[in-house]
């Protein structure tokens, strides 16, 4: 699949993260993962994020994302500060913004691939099948909407977790190592469907990936090392 | 569910003791009783004319104690002597009539004499020889204590008989009586409602205090007349209730250990749940409907075995209980809705509360740590 060209940077920018610090304590000891982050997404970016094991990017991701909370700094989405925000307002967003996909597809084994779509958009009181059913077309599983997750492969099962993500048209899209589990053809597979979704809705994709090969597929790479995110140069 | 099962069960057997003494100490005593010392009926009568609505029939009452002599024994009991208010006051009798009375079935069983058979009657009070009065119907109230005790001798054939054989007596009190007995229409007043027998009673007493009146009286409710067995049973209940109350509440927090064990088992989907969105006021709000729905089915199944576990009782042999200890020959149980109701809602409400709190306690879970994605 041919991967769009980022849109130019004068675009409206929708995620502004400024000098994110973040410490893990334990042991008597400090790890210090976040020295002061910086990260500008704009609207209908594709970026990938790439760092070695440890260096923090799941982290990052998981405090944009707001399912952690940052020390220091703060993060602007859509021009609002959200860093601080309650936990009320923070599962709001997640819940209704932010959509997040993990290296493990996390779906509920009691529900169908399409109930486990739907499933946010329940939450949110705005259940629309038809949307889901389309989602799942895009991902390639308009066939399997009726099957439990046990009786899908691990490929498809991500396919199910990033229609999940979608269901509530959120305007970022975070991924974690999302082909993490998955054998190369279809960790490209989803890869392609990432640009797919980046193409025809328009959302700004972070994905967290640490395989370079993937990443070139990107619009745009990143690299965090040492706490501070910079551009990947291939290296 | 048990606890509750446990709670509705006492209440009921509480109740159904209340409800089987009060109508038996009412239906023999009457609702409300009026002593005095000795007056005749005219007097009585003039009373009557200050009685708030609602009065049914009106019984003239003097009591002794006595000795009753059966063929199979005898007792030491209760004599009541019972007339009609409207009746005129005793003439002297031309004939010698029987002395008529009542007689507690259980009182008849003993001394082992039947309705229409005569005992002797020895009275040491009132008129000091003894009779031999004929047995004109059993009763029985269901209070033992009432059954077992009381002979009510029908006032008007003892006036006939006194004036034959102890005129100088007759001429003392013909018709004379204590007090008055008050029996309700149950239409106008529920005479087991306490606040409305109550009620009575205080218009009553406002209606005489208004007047000149020429003797004291005291007026005692159905209540007042055993006063320490209902004063000992209200206590019962209370102790009762609140003991058991604890354990259901224990119970309910079992609920809640029910609900740990299911959300243990599902802590990545609660966790994946609150990651895609669910706020804690949401999550919160689940597992307090989850509670309430538990909650409510069990308790009404706990009030549903309480009731069963009661009917099972009652047909048992541990349904039979000593008359003499508990005044009641079967275990009595009255499952009053509005009771019921009551435990049904704590019931409920104690399971809701428990959930509500495990859930407020479970919203806070590090999720990453719970998905795997923190160590």
């Amino acid at each position: 699949m041919e991967v769009e060209p980022t849109p130019p940077l004068a675009a409206e920018i929708l995620l502004d993260a400024r000098g994110l610090h973040k410490t893990y304590r334990g042991g008597g000891e400090e790890l210090r993962v976040l020295r002061g982050a910086d990260l500008q997404l704009r609207k209908g970016d594709f970026v990938a994020l790439l760092g070695n094991s440890g260096s923090g990017k799941s982290t990052f991701l998981q405090c944009l994302g707001l399912l952690d909370h940052v020390e220091e700094g703060e993060i602007l989405f859509g021009g609002r500060e959200i860093s601080r925000l309650g936990e009320g307002d923070r599962a709001d967003l997640r819940l209704r913004s932010i959509g997040f996909v993990f290296q493990f597809h996390h779906l509920i084994p009691e529900l169908t691939a399409l109930e486990n779509v739907l499933l946010p958009s329940s939450l949110a009181g705005r259940r629309d099948k038809a949307w889901a059913l389309e989602l799942l077309r895009l991902v390639g599983l308009e066939d399997k909407v009726a099957r439990y997750p046990w009786q899908l492969s691990g490929g498809e099962s991500q396919r199910v977790a990033i229609a999940r993500a979608l269901v509530n048209r959120p305007t970022l899209l975070l991924t974690d190592e999302a082909t993490g589990n998955l054998d190369r053809p279809r960790a490209q597979e989803i890869v392609d469907i990432f640009a797919k979704i980046n193409q025809n809705f328009g959302t700004t994709i972070l994905s967290v990936t640490h395989d370079e090969g993937l990443a070139l597929k990107y619009g745009r790479r990143l690299r965090l090392k040492d706490g501070i995110v910079g551009e990947w140069t291939g290296d | 569910m048990l606890g509750v099962g446990a709670l509705s069960l006492t209440l009921s057997i509480f109740s159904g003791f209340y409800r089987t003494w009060s109508q038996g100490v009412a239906d023999a005593l009457g609702h409300v009783v009026i002593d005095t010392d000795w007056r005749t009926r005219a007097e009585l009568r003039d009373l009557v004319t200050h009685f708030p609505r609602g009065v049914q029939r009106v019984e003239t009452f003097w009591n002794s104690q006595g000795l009753l002599v059966g063929k199979d024994g005898g007792r030491g009991v209760l004599i009541e002597g019972r007339g009609e208010l409207a009746a005129a006051d005793a003439a002297p009798s031309e004939s010698t009539p029987d002395v008529q009375l009542k007689l507690g079935a259980p009182l008849a069983e003993y001394l082992g004499v039947e309705a229409g058979g005569t005992v002797r009657l020895l009275l040491p009070g009132v008129i000091e020889r003894a009779v031999e009065a004929r047995i004109s119907d059993l009763v029985r109230y269901g209070m033992y204590d009432v059954d077992s005790r009381y002979a009510l001798v029908d006032d008007a054939s003892f006036a006939a008989w006194a004036s034959v054989h102890d005129p100088e007596v007759f001429a003392r009190r013909p018709g004379d009586a204590r007090g008055l007995r008050v029996f309700f229409d149950p239409a106008v007043i529920d005479p087991l409602d306490v606040e409305k027998v109550e009620a009575w009673r205080t218009g009553f007493r406002a209606a005489i205090q208004d007047t000149e009146w020429s003797f004291e009286t005291t007026t005692r409710t159905w209540r007042e007349q055993r006063k320490n067995a209902f004063g000992g049973m209200d206590l019962d209940r209370q102790l009762l209730t609140i003991v058991i109350g604890l354990l259901t509440i224990v119970a309910a927090f079992n609920v809640v250990a029910s609900l740990v064990v299911l959300f243990t088992e599902r802590d990545r989907e609660m966790a994946t749940l609150v990651g895609l969105g669910l706020s804690r006021g949401a999550f919160t709000l689940w597992t307090g409907t989850l509670g309430l729905i538990m909650g409510f089915f069990s308790s009404l199944a706990g009030i549903f075995v309480g009731w069963g576990l009661g009917r099972l009782l009652q047909m048992s042999p541990l349904g039979a209980l000593p008359a003499k200890v508990y005044n009641v020959e079967r275990l009595p149980l009255a499952f009053v809705w509005t009771e019921q109701l009551s435990i049904l809602g704590f019931g409920t409400l104690c399971a809701w509360l428990a959930a509500v709190i495990l859930g407020w306690s479970l919203a806070r879970m590090d999720i990453l740590r719970v998905l795997g994605h923190r160590g």
